[in-house]
Order: C-alpha cells, then structure tokens, then sequence
C-alpha cells in the first residue's frame, strides 16, 4: 500500500476523499440545484401560463358573452399597477411552488418515515423468532465483529430468489432486510460475498445514508412531480391558447396565425423540463453513488482490504454482470441509479482512481443542459439564464471540490496533484467555451414577447 | 383460491418446514398473501422467483435459488392431477371436492403405501419445472434442493 497520507493507510484517505466529495456535492445539491430548479425556475413557466390563461378567459367572455375585460397589454401600460401586479404574481407563484414542494416532501416522507418505501415495497416483516434464532446471532457476530457500537439492525426478511441484503429505516431506528434467498445462503455459514454484503449494508447505517437517500429521493420526485406537473399544464395552455385563437396583439379578432409557434414554444416548454428534471435526477445520483462507493471502501476496510472486497465479488460466479442498458441508465436515466458492478470493481482495484473528483459521472450531468445552451436549436431564450447559473454552479463545485481535495489530501503525491489541476483548467476552459457560445446563438434564440408581438 | 393452489401452499408449507427449510417459509407466506389479495398464483409464484434487486440494494444482483417458489409450482401442477384423479375415482365432479376431503384422502393415501409414488410424482413436476427453466438437465437425477423425500412427506402431513 502506497505510504503516502497522514493516517497509516490509503483506505482510511479514501474514505476521508469521498467524504469531502460527497459534502461539495450535496452542498451544491441543496443549497443551489434544488432552489434554482424547483423553487426559482418553474415561477417563470407559471406567470407564462397565467398570462395565457387570463388571455384565453377573456377571448371567451367575448366570443361567448361579448363581455370585453382589460388586456393585459393595458394593464402593462398603467404605470406601477404593472410592477405591483408582477410582483404579486411572482410572489404568489413563489409561494405555491414553496407550498406545494413542502407537501410533496412531507408527504413522500411521512410515508417514508414510517417505514422505509422500500421496505413497504417489497412487504418486509419482522424476521419470525424461528429464522431469529438461526441467523439472529450470525448477523449479530459480523457487526459487532466489525467494530460498530450501538445495538445491531433490527432484523427484517422478505421473499426474493437473489441474495438480497437492504438497510432501511423502521419505527426510528436501523434495520436490516434479509432475502430468502440470502438467508438460504446463509444456511452454511458466512460466505465471503454475504461478507460483503453485509458490511456494506453496515456502512450505510452507520453513515446515515438511509436518511439521506429519502430525502434526495423525496427531492427528485417532488422535484419530477412539480416540473412535468407544470410543464403539461403549460403545453395544455399553450396549445389550448392557439385553439380558442387568442390574438399575440392584445386585439380581441380571433388570430389563427401564430398557432405553429404556439405549439413550438408548448414543445419546447415540455423539453425544458424534462432537461431539468433529468439533470437534477444525474446530479442526485452522482451523490447517492458517492455515499454507496463509500459504503464499498468502508465494507472493503472491514474485510480486510479494497482488493480483498473487489476479488470476492471478481471471483463470485454468482455475481451478475450487468448489461449495456445499465450502464447507459447510469448515465441518462431520469430515476436514480448505481455505478454498474464493473465499475465499482474498477474503483476498488485502483483506490487511487477514488482521490480524484468523479469528473466523468459530473461531467454527464452537465453535459445535457450545455448541449442545450451551447445549440440555438433548443435553447430557451427567457429561461436559459436559469440553466446558466445551474451549470456554473455544477462547474463552481468541481473546481471547489479539485480544491478541498487538492490542498486537504494529496500534497504528497504529485500525480494525482498533477491530474486534478488538469481536470481544473479543463472545466474552467469547457465553462469559458460554453458560455461564449451560449452568448454567440442568443440571437437566434425564440422569446416568448417576441411571439406575442408578432402581428 | 383454486383447491390444487390452497393445497399447494398447505403442503408446501409442510414440507418445507419438514425439510428444515425455514427461510422458504416466507415464500411461502408471502404467495399466500399475494393470492388473497387478488394476483394470480402463477404471477406471485413468478414474482417471488424473480431475483429482486431495486435501487438502494447492495446494487449487483447476486443469483439464488428458489427452493420454495419452484416447489410450490410443481405442488399446484401436482395437486391439479391428483384431484382429478380422486375425482375420477370416487365418481364425482372436481367441484364436489372440498379442500378438507382432499387433505383426508392425500393423508389416507401417504398412509397406506402410496407414499414412494406421490413422492416421485411430486418430484416429477419439480423435474419438469427445471427442466422447462433451463435449470436442470434431464438425462441427470442428482438430488436438487427443491425435491423431496418420503420422510419429508411424512413430516409435512403430520403438520
């Protein structure tokens, strides 16, 4: 093992790695992405349909009553009325973004919080004393074997043919769901990949994890939940909008005109929040994947080693591989996922690979919103700020975190010194790029006045 | 609940905790549950086989068994058999059957030397089933953890 940190062993710096990582990570996720994508960004598409709406409601009144109410281009042109009116609009749009994330959290928390979603999934029970009294003691060994404190998971067993270990919260405390399969395993004693298993599972409770996982996964679907809510509800008003024939002039003669442009904008408005909601989706992983590598490097400390925990689960012919469609799900897909196997593996096999920033896994949660600010195609003219700030910040965080690991960790190996500072100057000159191209198709980009004064 | 289902579970479960097979009970329990709460048999005993790894798991699927799960196919497929042929025997329609005379009938007949053939019956139908999986080859007769013995049967209906 190479001799180069303050504490004895490369494992220990590790672990103290992806810790720093892990914080810079769900510093950004919470304090930026969540506010910016879900409280801030959605205000923009509320007021567009609010503003549809009140434009629809008065082209019927007048194609049904011939009652004429104020347009909101008059409204416009009343001075201050305008400003205190925007105001109210925003705060209240700000409020019901607020309240309704608030309700949405609690709601998939309370459940959660009860008993673990997982848990209520897969209809785990208490283990029965028969199954306690055969395994209850095994289990017991290897976490007190492993030097945690506190009293041992509570035990919970559920029907499935794979080996399956799976901590969880229940009533307020750790637990611990067992598989039949994993169980039946178990019938001859612990075998090196249970081993594994279960001090990976072990890590997971002593870090927390659990606690964390449902709450960045509440955050995720109430973060799904609210912009594909309000992105169909957009779509549903835009295309509404050009059907009643809503004139873009303020003029109450119907306008068939601009329909194409309407159904445009609607499409794009539905892009827009399937980018965020996947990119917030990526970003979440990236920290849920961090808390499970460090969950691998811990269990890894507890057999005995990194390589000990990669060649027991190399060697194990009982280990599925994964598919192609796992690896590209890790890297796109829209619900939270693990590294594959493989990489895991190739993690622990190189523990030197862990000391450096997971660029890779970043950079494919930036690179979808940058495609979509860097091609005038599909850019978004009044909300690409807000993709803006969401990717400098994601940027902001690499390079704050190649800097905490830098100056924290690596001062005696050069290489790895060296690799990070690289990584540095890339992100730096991607950002720089990207933004420069940004600014160069903001010409072309649509806006949404633009087709509202299109006569 | 079909009688050769509610046969199934009630002699699976015999078996399985006369074989010390404790774990499988909760197969066991939870394809009852799914049943009565509406799933098809075929579809709990395909869910309970599936090798059940979700998002937060220890994120590699690690192959199992499924002792229990394959045994309860092969005892409902078994079941079906039997009880038409009692049916045919006694002159009476399946339907007359109640799950409490089948118990009676299968324990007087484990009693009185049809024991070594129900066994290889049963055992058959888990044969078949692991064939049909892929699982097993059929020109081998190794023992497989799913099949059962005369004692085993002799413990299960005792339960």
């Amino acid at each position: 093992m190479a001799p180069f940190n303050r504490k004895g062993t490369i494992d220990n710096v590790v672990l103290e790695a992806l810790t720093t990582e892990i914080r810079v990570h769900q510093f950004i996720f919470f304090a930026v992405l969540v506010p910016l994508y879900i409280l801030v960004a959605p205000i923009h598409s509320m007021e567009i349909t609010i503003y549809i709406l009140y434009d629809m409601v008065r082209q019927l009144l007048y194609n049904y009553f011939n009652v004429v109410i104020v347009s909101k281009e008059e409204i416009n042109f009343r001075g201050y009325y305008f400003q205190y009116c925007a105001i109210a609009l925003e705060l209240f749009c700000f409020s019901a973004l607020l309240i309704a994330f608030r309700i949405r959290v609690a709601g998939l928390f309370l459940r959660a919080g009860l008993f673990d979603g997982l848990a209520r999934g897969r209809h785990m029970q208490p283990m029965p004393a028969t199954l306690l009294s055969r395994y209850g003691h095994v289990i017991e060994r290897a976490w007190r074997g492993s030097g945690y404190f506190g009293d041992c998971p509570k035990l919970y067993c559920f029907a499935a043919k794979g080996a399956i270990a799976s901590a969880f919260e229940a009533d307020g405390g750790a637990a611990l769901g067992l598989s039949s399969g994993l169980l039946h395993r178990l019938n001859s004693g612990i075998d090196p990949t249970v081993e594994v298993m279960l001090q990976h599972e072990f890590a997971h409770i002593s870090y927390h994890d659990n606690y964390q996982f449902d709450q960045i996964l509440a955050i995720v679907r109430a973060c799904r939940w609210i912009l594909l809510g309000l992105a169909s509800l957009v779509f549903v008003t835009f295309l509404g909008s050009g059907f009643v024939g809503v004139t873009t002039t303020g003029s109450l003669q119907p306008d068939n005109g601009p329909y194409l442009a309407y159904l445009k904008e609607a499409l794009l408005a539905l892009l827009y929040s399937v980018c965020v909601v996947i990119a917030v989706a990526r970003y979440a992983s990236l920290v849920i994947m961090l808390r499970e590598l460090r969950a691998d490097v811990r269990a890894g400390l507890a057999v005995g080693g990194l390589d000990r925990f990669s060649s027991t689960i190399a060697s194990d012919r009982t280990v599925k591989q994964d598919g192609p469609m796992r690896l590209v799900s890790t890297l796109l897909a829209a619900s939270v996922t693990h590294l594959t196997a493989a990489e895991r593996l190739q993690y622990l096999q190189e523990p030197t690979r862990l000391l450096i920033p997971k660029f890779r896994y970043f950079a494919y949660s930036i690179a979808l919103p940058l495609l979509l600010v860097m091609t005038d195609w599909v850019s978004f003219s009044d909300a690409q700020w807000i993709l803006n700030i969401g990717i400098l910040a994601v940027v902001l965080s690499g390079n704050l975190l190649t800097f905490l690991m830098l100056t924290d960790l690596g001062r005696n190996d050069i290489r790895i010194a060296f690799s990070r500072m690289i990584v540095l100057t890339l992100s730096c000159l991607a950002l720089r790029g990207g933004f420069q191209n940004s600014r160069a198709s903001l010409p072309a980009t649509r806006n949404m006045q633009a087709v509202w004064s299109r006569d | 609940m079909e009688p050769s289902q509610t046969l199934a579970i009630w002699l699976g479960r015999g078996l399985l905790e006369a074989k010390g097979d404790l774990e499988e009970l909760i197969v066991v329990d939870e394809v009852e549950r799914q049943v009565t709460a509406g799933t098809s048999f075929a579809e709990a005993v395909r869910s309970v086989s599936s090798e059940g790894s979700r998002a937060g798991d220890f994120g590699m699927e690690i192959v199992g068994a499924a002792v229990g799960a394959v045994l309860l196919q092969a005892l409902a497929d078994f079941w079906k058999g039997y009880i038409e042929e009692i049916a045919k025997k006694l002159g009476k329609s399946v339907a007359d059957l109640t799950v409490e005379q089948l118990q009676g009938l299968f324990r007087r007949d484990v009693k009185d030397g049809r024991r070594q053939q129900l066994v290889h019956e049963i055992n058959k139908a888990v044969k078949k089933l692991e064939v049909e999986a892929g699982a097993a080859d059929p020109g081998h007769s190794e023992p497989n953890p799913s099949m059962i013995t005369e004692s085993d049967l002799d413990g299960a209906i005792q339960s």
